[in-house]
């Protein structure tokens, strides 16, 4: 539940926009060649090396079963205390505050981790709650 | 706490993906046996023709190519929190070599892993 207004990053991927605590976004950088990691899911695209951290790429679009054709060329990264992973973007708008409490978007899985819509200037977008995405990663969905 | 190290690696190629395996977990590297187990699997690629195997845990393991790196003491990446479950936890690690990245795997956990069957 999000409720009161918060600064969010909010970025798009594909057609979709989806919004990440300020807090939490640690930087915005352009993608490198990706490693590949065994096991890994669609979502998953690979790992990279930044100052000296290995970090997850995930496809966000893919992830929430809204795939896109479009190339990504950069990626938000997010940090929690449990660890950080890097979300694909096709562009990024700003910061935005998100008000009121939003309802999860699903139940289960992914969607579980997203509320929304929330209203910004650019559209409706999804905000992100990325510890409880990151878990749900780490359970190797 | 000192960081994590791993002396000397295996270092295993099956279509565009890479993977490292601790020296000290493979036995020999010999020719193919009849009915390998294919690394391939674990990155969704389809096994190759040739290649070569690795004994581990006692079981063949078909990769596409294959080098040994000996060089003692390489620092090891720790598994990001999001990867923590990936391959059956047989995902140990990444270390970094002339600037790439490689995964480090337990030939072990990976080989029991990718007997089970791995998830789609």
């Amino acid at each position: 539940m999000v409720d009161g207004p918060k600064g969010h990053l909010v970025f798009a991927c594909g057609p979709g926009l989806y919004a990440v605590p300020a807090e939490r976004a640690a930087e915005v950088v352009n993608l490198p060649p990706l490693t590949r990691v065994p096991g890994a899911g669609p979502h998953l695209l690979g790992v990279f090396a930044h100052r000296g951290e290995v970090l997850p790429v995930i496809d966000l679009a893919r992830l929430v079963g809204k795939p896109v054709d479009e190339p990504f060329k950069r990626v938000v990264l997010v940090r929690v205390p449990k660890g950080a992973m890097a979300l694909t973007a096709t562009r990024v708008i700003g910061v935005s505050h998100l008000e009121g409490a939003l309802p999860r978007l699903a139940e289960a899985g992914a969607l579980a981790h997203l509320h929304g819509p929330a209203r910004v200037p650019a559209g409706e977008c999804a905000a992100i709650e990325p510890e409880g995405l990151l878990d749900f990663l780490a359970r190797g969905r | 706490m000192s960081a994590p190290v791993v002396d000397g690696v295996v270092l295993c190629r099956v279509g565009g993906a890479r993977l490292a395996l601790s020296c000290h977990e493979v036995e020999h590297v010999a020719e193919l046996p009849q009915g390998p187990i294919e690394l391939a699997v674990a990155f969704g690629e389809p096994a190759p023709a040739e290649g070569r195997a690795l004994c581990a845990a006692g079981r063949f393991l078909r990769v596409e190519s294959v080098d040994v790196l000996a060089t003692p003491g390489l620092a090891v990446l720790p598994v990001p929190a999001a990867l923590s479950g990936l391959a059956g936890g047989a995902l140990t690690g990444f270390v970094e070599l002339a600037g790439q990245l490689w995964p480090l795997a337990s030939a072990r956990g990976l080989v029991e892993w990718l007997t089970a069957g791995p998830r789609a």
